[in-house]
């Protein structure tokens, strides 16, 4: 990635320092100021899963929801171009590799093919292209049972896009690959996850008012062992003792995590009403990495300036828990105190780990978004989530709650927004 | 007083009625090789999609501010806003798109039509002087 970005740099300084081109390159900006609240004690309200902050009830917060992003295009030769994005938004650390989202040089063979070189937007989802561009979409808060789940910004590598019209509609696909970085955070603690090898298929077919998606992915994660390792190395110590060790550490499968990835998603645009839907499938073969099913309806109508919308989402994962107590080789009340107090302490953090990527909640939404100028709308959003016993992923739990996550919740975000772009 | 108020009312009725019934044409100089275009065909060219035809990929499309409103309600039955989300996505997830080029006045784009053998852009039909050609004509 250190590559990319010194690439991205180079190419930047070189074309910014000839004024001569100036014809030919383009800035624009792109933002949103976004103000959230959200009303539990227990669960607190997070972007996505790499966000460390959380808004409990009573906070009124600016940062999770406001973003700030820079553009700039250079159009080298009818053929060849350079497209780089910024994106400032709070992080814990900044660094450029961070900031950069996206620094690709197109070649345009013809009308039909191109091929991307460089860091390009992750296209997993039907959002996850414009997540940030908060202007472009509909809600002041995408669906979060899909869009929360992976953070996942951008891909160093190579696409190839081939589009082609099929009597009055357009039909776009494009094969990408390369890798990535993820952060997740899961109560204070930061991991970062390596996806080494990533390959991705997008199928699209459009008309002006419609369009039918469908992409499926797979990639292949590093890093995961170096996350797990406090709970493995404490887990080590019951070797012997406790019978389904070994099945604990085949299932959790470190060395060689694969995640698969798949979305169908559609857009339908009647004169004053607009459908939205789709659905979304993550599978891993790892315990760590449950499978997640998701997917939202949505229906907005427009008066003059302003759409209405209402939207219903869900994501279901199955929950996991063990209970070492039953699976050892002698009674409990047996073990040495150490290994007893061992037991105590590492079997929630097991069942933490079985659960870490386990998402079960629904919600309801109902918001506006009002056109104010060609640039600038406003948008109102009011989320009712519900959330299961195990299935709060999407959530930071409050750490002062510790048995929150046993039982169910139902919680209320609002959201009120400002997105704009020049 | 009523009838002040009735006559402004019927001045308001008659402005509006007036502003949106004018004919709202597709035009390009009058040397362009071009004499006709499919509404298909004009909305792929300011949509920025897929152009099919050669006639389609050779033009360069213009924007005029005074009439932008009208024209996409015209041609797509979207307002402003509309067209400028869909902009945005392009845009900033990396497309690959060709923009319009914008012009604020219909006099301005006069100016660059007949200054520009393959730009197209829309004007009210009453303003198509015979060095430019009707290309379409927007319902």
């Amino acid at each position: 990635m250190k590559y990319t970005i010194r690439f991205s740099l180079f190419i930047f300084v070189f074309l910014c320092s000839n004024e001569s081109h100036s014809q030919n390159s383009n800035f624009s900006f792109f933002g949103n100021i976004g103000l959230t609240q959200s009303s539990s004690k227990y669960l607190g309200f997070k972007q996505d899963i790499s966000k460390e902050d959380a808004i409990y009830d009573g906070e009124l917060d600016i940062w999770q929801n406001s973003r700030v992003g820079l553009q700039y295009e250079y159009q080298l030769s009818p053929i060849l171009s350079f497209t780089s994005q910024a994106l400032l938004q709070k992080e814990k650390d900044y660094s450029l590799d961070k900031i950069i989202k996206m620094a690709f040089i197109r070649y345009k063979a013809n009308n039909n093919f191109s091929i991307r070189l460089g860091r390009t937007p992750f296209d997993m989802f039907m959002l996850s292209e414009s997540r940030d561009i908060d202007f472009s979409y509909l809600w002041a808060y995408p669906p979060q049972e899909i869009y929360s789940l992976l953070p996942n910004r951008y891909i160093d590598g190579i696409d190839l896009i081939y589009k082609f019209p099929l009597e009055q509609l357009d039909f776009r696909t494009k094969l990408s690959i390369g890798k990535s970085e993820i952060e997740i955070n899961a109560n204070d603690d930061v991991g970062h996850l390596k996806i080494k090898q990533f390959i991705g298929l997008t199928t699209e077919l459009s008309d002006f008012n419609w369009s039918i998606s469908f992409r499926a992915s797979r990639s292949k994660l590093d890093g995961v062992d170096a996350m797990l390792k406090p709970v493995t190395d404490a887990a080590s110590h019951l070797q012997n003792i406790w019978l389904e060790l070994p099945q604990f550490y085949s299932d959790l499968n470190v060395e060689n995590i694969s995640g698969d990835y798949i979305s169908l998603g559609g857009r339908y645009e009647f004169e004053k009403l607009t459908l939205f839907a789709e659905l979304a499938q993550i599978k891993g073969n790892s315990s760590i990495l449950n499978k997640v099913d998701s997917g939202y309806v949505s229906a907005s109508y427009n008066i003059n300036d302003i759409d209405y919308f209402i939207s219903y989402a869900y994501s279901e994962s199955r929950t996991k828990t063990v209970n070492i107590k039953d699976s050892l080789v002698a009674p409990f009340e047996y073990l040495p105190p150490q290994l007893q107090t061992l037991v105590y302490l590492l079997n929630p953090a097991i069942n933490d780990v079985l659960n870490f990527f386990t998402s079960n909640q629904t919600t309801s939404s109902i918001g506006m978004r009002w056109n104010y100028s060609e640039n600038i709308v406003f948008k109102l959003q009011l989320n009712n989530t519900k959330i299961d016993a195990n299935g709060s992923t999407l959530w930071t739990v409050n750490p002062a709650y510790d048995n929150a996550l046993s039982s169910t919740h139902s919680v209320n975000t609002v959201f009120a927004n400002m997105s704009f772009v020049f | 007083m009523k009838k002040i108020f009735i006559k402004v009312l019927l001045l308001l009725f008659f402005s509006i009625s007036h502003a949106y019934a004018q004919e709202v044409v597709i035009v390009t100089n009058a040397s362009n090789p071009i004499n006709e275009l499919s509404k298909f065909e004009v909305i792929g060219i300011y949509m920025g999609r897929y152009r099919s035809s050669d006639k389609a990929i050779s033009v360069t499309p213009l924007d005029n501010n005074e009439l932008k409103e009208e024209f996409y309600a015209k041609l797509i039955n979207k307002p402003l806003s509309s067209v400028n989300s869909y902009w945005a996505r392009l845009k900033f997830t990396g497309r690959d798109y060709t923009r319009p080029i914008a012009y604020d006045s219909s006099d301005e784009v006069i100016n660059k039509l007949l200054n520009t053998e393959f730009s197209i852009s829309y004007l009210p039909k009453t303003m198509v002087t015979p060095e430019l050609k009707v290309i379409y004509e927007l319902d």
